[in-house]
């Protein structure tokens, strides 16, 4: 817990909260339950790796928290309100409260729409009036800027960019609205390795300035290690465990997570654990 | 020194060509069918001062092949000049086919993506709505449409307009549905992007290459479909010569006078092969993706 009472958590109210949250997808007669009465508060500012295999229910939760899937039970909060999906001025408010970047950074741009318009579409949809077209113009060049991205690449079309290039626009197009958390559904498993490194640096930095909250989802516990102020790990549509980065990595009380860590690909097999945690305390110091 | 300057200038050509493969081939069917499109398209909009009076009869000079003097296709059964008629027609053919497939298209289109992007009840309604147009013969109802409301040419635009939008809806709804989970369109969504932005700045910029398709089947359609019309004295009034009223007086002349039937049906086919043609090469340089820049 030392490492814990040093990060600015405690005070504030969650940006999101989650309680009793269920969803069962049914096929035919079999009843498959994603998610189970899952409890969860996601606080300002910090960066929360959710994680877990594939089919534990992630990226169930991650949809449900920006409202792309509705839950059949429980509630969720976002700054402490019920925004429900079907109500145009809650939806409108929850987009600006909360934003997403997914997995695939190409298959969430629109490949018939220039850079500048794939980042100028939340502004043009919220901020119209109030930026008008020479406002948005300069709010986009700002957020291709803060992304350390050429404001020229602005007139490419998404196939003409790379792969990192499109997970800096999409994190731009993210961030346009100043949201308090953003969502990230694998947003570096697409990429490259070198490539992942840099996302995260930026990610990071991002978070600093502004601090918007990250929910970062993942399977990949070496990957979370090194950004995550706390981790949830889940299985079966329920969470086994929820605590301090440290804690979870170095003793960790469900089998689920033993059985991540130990998954965990190492460039040397004989120093597997403590170099994840070594990582961990390094980022945090 | 010189052999990589020789190598590069060999490696030039060579290297052009592979980046756009094909491109030679469409490009000479591209010219050949937007020349001929762009032919019929004058001849529409100046041929008439060019040519004689496609009425004037004479009846001295019925039946008179092609390339008898003054008469450079001939003549037909009530000795009026074959030509004059093929391009005061082609007037008819054009603005049909572009006018009525057009609001087919506009029709279609609107039907087609909002029940695919809305789904439930809507789509439902929609569709049904779709099966029974489907279900009544096109050609039969625009007969009975213009028997009721009269023959004419906006009539025949009109009743052929409303009536073609099927095959769009059918399509873009299916392209829609399969648009409507992927990942860009669920941005938006997150991104709070009301439904009608979506479907306009989403879904219709990546239809655009099925609908321009059906679009320039549509016209050759539509084109056929005024000459059935005309064919049975439904279209546009016998004082306007139309290709299809030329090809159903000249049918009854076919095992006589050849080029009476032969001439119009032609043009006909000419005009719909190139329309198809050149919307297939219109389809493919519309996607970004695939023009190289």
């Amino acid at each position: 817990m030392s490492a814990q009472s040093t990060e600015p958590l405690a005070p504030e109210a969650p940006v999101v909260t989650l309680r009793g949250v269920s969803k069962t997808y049914r096929q035919r007669r079999r009843q498959n339950t994603v998610l189970d009465a899952v409890d969860l508060d996601i606080l300002p500012g910090e960066t929360l790796a959710l994680v877990g295999e594939s089919g534990s229910g992630k990226t169930t939760l991650a949809r449900i928290v920006v409202g792309l899937t509705d839950p059949d039970a429980g509630r969720i909060l976002t700054l402490g309100k019920d925004l429900d999906r079907r109500d145009k001025q809650a939806a409108a408010a929850r987009a600006q409260l909360v934003q997403m970047v997914f997995q695939d950074p190409y298959a969430s741009m629109n490949p018939r729409m220039r850079i500048r318009d794939v980042v100028a579409e939340p502004l043009r949809t919220h901020r119209r009036t109030a930026l008008g077209a020479a406002g948005i113009r300069r709010r986009v060049d700002e957020l291709l800027e803060s992304v350390d991205l050429e404001p020229s690449i602005a007139h490419r079309y998404p196939h003409e960019c790379s792969g990192g290039q499109r997970q800096r626009i999409a994190i731009a197009r993210a961030l346009a609205l100043e949201p308090r958390l953003l969502v990230l559904d694998e947003p570096t498993s697409a990429l490259d390795v070198s490539v992942q490194a840099k996302i995260l640096d930026l990610l990071a930095e991002l978070q600093e300035r502004t601090g918007v909250a990250l929910l970062f989802v993942s399977h990949d516990l070496a990957v979370v290690s090194g950004i995550a102020d706390r981790i949830a790990v889940m299985a079966d549509g329920r969470l086994q465990e929820v605590g301090p980065c440290r804690e979870v990595l170095t003793s960790p009380s469900s089998e689920v997570t033993r059985r991540l860590l130990d998954s965990v690909a190492h460039p040397d097999p004989r120093r597997a654990n403590p170099r994840l945690t070594e990582r961990a305390g390094r980022r945090r110091a | 020194m010189s052999s990589p300057q020789i190598s590069l200038t060999t490696a030039e050509p060579a290297d052009a060509s592979s980046d756009a493969p094909g491109r030679g081939r469409l490009d000479i069917t591209l010219v050949l069918s937007t020349g001929f499109l762009g032919l019929v398209v004058l001849l529409a909009l100046f041929g008439p001062l060019l040519v004689g009076d496609p009425e004037e009869q004479n009846l001295l000079q019925r039946l008179a092949p092609p390339g008898s003097a003054g008469h450079l296709l001939g003549t037909d059964q009530l000795g009026r000049d074959v030509l004059a008629r093929l391009v005061v027609g082609s007037r008819v053919s054009v603005l049909v086919g572009i006018t009525a497939a057009l609001l087919s298209g506009v029709i279609g289109s609107v039907i087609g993506i909002v029940a695919g992007y809305t789904g439930g009840w809507t789509d439902r309604v929609l569709m049904r709505l779709t099966d029974v147009q489907l279900a009544f013969p096109t050609l039969l109802l625009a007969l009975a449409v213009i028997g009721f409301v009269g023959p004419g040419l906006w009539n025949v635009i009109l009743v052929l307009g409303i009536t073609g939008w099927v095959s769009y809806a059918r399509v873009l709804r299916s392209e829609v549905i399969s648009l409507r989970t992927r990942e860009f369109v669920e941005a938006a969504r997150v991104m709070g992007v009301p439904g009608h932005r979506i479907m306009v700045r989403h879904m219709l910029p990546n239809v655009t290459g099925p609908l321009v398709t059906i679009l320039t089947l549509q016209v050759g359609t539509v084109i056929l479909a005024e000459a059935a019309l005309s064919f049975l004295g439904l279209g546009v009034p016998s004082s306007i010569a139309t290709w299809g009223s030329m090809l159903s007086d000249g049918q009854l002349y076919m095992g006589t006078a050849w080029w009476l039937a032969v001439l119009p049906g032609s043009a006909l086919l000419l005009t719909v092969l190139s329309i198809n043609v050149a919307g297939d090469a219109v389809r493919d340089r519309w996607d970004p993706r695939t023009y190289t820049s």
